[in-house]
């Protein structure tokens, strides 16, 4: 049975870039726990003949590449958190 | 109560014919909402200016003797993870507060097309995830037909302002069943349609493989004639489903169905399923043989497993496409001085997204994580692949299979909110749909005890549509059932709201 410790949520909650609680931490161990055993009722399935094929019933897609214009530059930036001089601004990604 | 005004058909008819203008349609819709929407609390926002306007344009086109496109002037409602420029979309989470679409979804175009104004957008729960509507971070909203409990969902606030009669229709989106369990528990009629027939451009997306845009209706030929005006390819969903010849579901849907083939799905048939739902499900499987129709027991193993993989495969999707909410783009940032980009990307999404977002989050970056990926992702897909396979082995013994859409009927709000486990077992009937991509419909089949509705889910092969609406209309036109309301003047039950 897999087991979910805090440890193992504070590693997933820093790769989803989420900051937890202790509280939630607590809360989401115990929740996790207990999907973790619902969803390993898979473990029971024999899967030996299923084999993993692209659906191939329907084709792929193309379209010609060409250049589109479907947003305007000003209508995006009006709605984003911090827009400066035409672009996003985002706080500092280097150190000093 | 029975119903006593005009179906979405009726109204349109009405409207082409001059017997009323699609404004004093809009009036009505309007008047209905500022009755009942406080008790109900379904809406998000009201769109009234963009439904007048095109209640207007369908008047205008009256008075000159033009011929209509289909459900035109037939007021809508949509759920708001639905895009419609220049208004918000909130998928009633904190972090797009604020957020106002610059783009259209392709559904959206096609009402707009089809002259149906739309009139709000509805409460969901937040992203699409649960099965209450109460993860919402915006409102409760309550089933029309007891105000103590929930209308089901996400779509719940679809659901339930068509159940309430508010609006004749409305969309919602279903990826796990979202759009047939409320119209299950709101006594409504819901479709979730093959994958690819209807364009997922301007829809956000929850679980990419799994999504669909899914109409409401108050009957089954309301619900018919919408998704003929919603489907159809398009160059900017790579999944919609190309050459599908354009649908005409109302031409034939009153076709005889003597010659149908039932499957009775026997692994929705045990003590896991509320007695009375069981019941019903068993008198519709003898209406349909009234009808003409054979039926045969179906076994469906794999079933057991669709929960277990679903809640893999769609939380590791939902991980992956909530990634883009880092407060950069679009909604809301929360950053403090000096912070650097990573703690504005983890404030942002900690104090914007609520718990069952963070939840699924959780779980499927877990399943999607170094170590667990083949013990968890690999073998959900694996699941799928079986359960598409015996649906292909089912569906050449019979036409259609059938089910109870949920295994019970409305719960208590508050019920199951801090228990996701039991929560999540309430798709158990709908989540193989979305998994093998076909259709599946759910119409109401009867009440409980007290007097709540309980749906009965019929599946087909993938675009089977007509089909499915053929055996549902027949079934409708037999027991009635779609013209039954509740009846909002009666206060509701003493136990306190929550």
């Amino acid at each position: 049975m897999t087991v979910i410790d805090q440890e193992t949520i504070d590693h997933v909650a820093k790769l989803a870039r989420l900051d937890l609680t202790d509280a939630e931490k607590e809360q989401y161990t115990q929740e996790l726990t207990n999907i973790i055993q619902l969803i390993e009722s898979l473990n029971t399935m024999d899967v030996s003949q299923v084999t993993l094929e692209l659906d191939a019933s329907q084709e792929v897609p193309f379209r010609e590449d060409l250049p589109q214009q479907r947003f305007d530059r000003k209508d995006l930036l009006k709605i984003a958190p911090e827009p400066e001089e035409g672009f996003f601004r985002v706080p500092k990604i280097l150190e000093n | 109560m029975m119903k006593t005004t005009r179906t979405a058909l009726e109204l349109h008819e009405a409207i082409q014919s001059g017997q009323q203008t699609a404004l004093s349609v809009l009036d009505d819709v309007y008047n209905k909402i500022a009755e009942h929407e406080p008790a109900i609390e379904g809406f998000n926002c009201l769109t009234q200016e963009l439904a007048r306007e095109t209640a207007r344009e369908v008047d205008r086109r009256v008075q000159v003797g033009e011929t209509l496109p289909l459900l035109a002037g037939v007021p809508i409602a949509i759920k708001d993870n639905i895009n419609i420029k220049g208004y918000p979309t909130t998928c009633s989470s904190r972090i797009l507060e604020g957020y106002v679409s610059p783009y259209d979804a392709t559904v959206y175009q096609k009402l707009k097309q089809h002259l149906m104004p739309v009139i709000g957008k509805t409460n969901l729960d937040e992203f699409a995830m649960g099965s209450s509507t109460e993860t919402s971070a915006l409102k409760i909203t309550k089933n029309p037909w007891d105000l103590s409990r929930v209308p089901g969902g996400s779509s719940g606030g679809s659901a339930a302002v068509v159940s309430a009669n508010m609006v004749p229709l409305s969309l919602g989106s279903d990826t796990g069943g979202s759009v047939r369990q409320p119209a299950s528990l709101c006594g409504i009629t819901g479709i979730k349609p093959t994958y690819g027939l209807v364009s997922r451009y301007g829809l956000v997306a929850f679980a990419s493989s799994l999504d669909q845009i899914s109409p409401f209706g108050q009957n089954v030929k309301d619900t018919a004639a919408l998704l003929q005006v919603i489907s159809g390819a398009d160059e900017l969903d790579s999944t919609s489903i190309k050459n599908h010849p354009e649908p005409n579901y109302l031409q034939c849907i009153d076709q005889d169905i003597s010659d149908l083939r039932i499957g009775v799905i026997q692994e929705l048939q045990n003590d896991a399923i509320q007695p009375e739902v069981l019941k019903s499900i068993q008198d519709a499987v003898q209406t349909f043989e009234s009808l003409g129709a054979t039926t045969q027991p179906v076994s469906l193993p794999s079933f057991q497993y669709a929960v277990a993989a679903y809640y893999i495969l769609a939380t590791a999707e939902a991980s992956s496409n909530l990634g883009r909410y880092d407060g950069v783009r679009y909604g809301q940032r929360v950053e403090e001085p000096d912070s650097d980009l990573h703690t504005m990307y983890r404030k942002t999404r900690s104090q914007g997204f609520g718990p069952e977002v963070k939840r699924r989050i959780i779980l499927g970056t877990f399943c999607l994580s170094s170590g667990y990926y083949d013990a968890f992702y690999a073998k959900a897909e694996k699941a799928r692949e079986l359960m598409r396979h015996e649906l292909r082995k089912a569906f050449e013994q019979v036409d259609i299979l059938v089910c109870p859409t949920s295994p019970s009927t409305a719960f208590k709000i508050g019920e199951k909110l801090n228990d996701p486990v039991n929560m999540y077992l309430s798709d158990i009937a709908t989540i193989p749909v979305n998994m093998a991509g076909i259709p599946a419909i759910s119409i109401p089949c009867g009440f409980d005890q007290q007097h709540l509705p309980i749906g009965l889910q019929l599946m087909g092969p993938h675009q089977s549509e007509a089909r499915l609406f053929q055996a549902a209309y027949a079934f409708e036109q037999k027991t009635g059932l779609c013209n039954l309301i509740p009846d909002l003047k009666i206060p509701p039950k003493s136990e306190p709201l929550i």
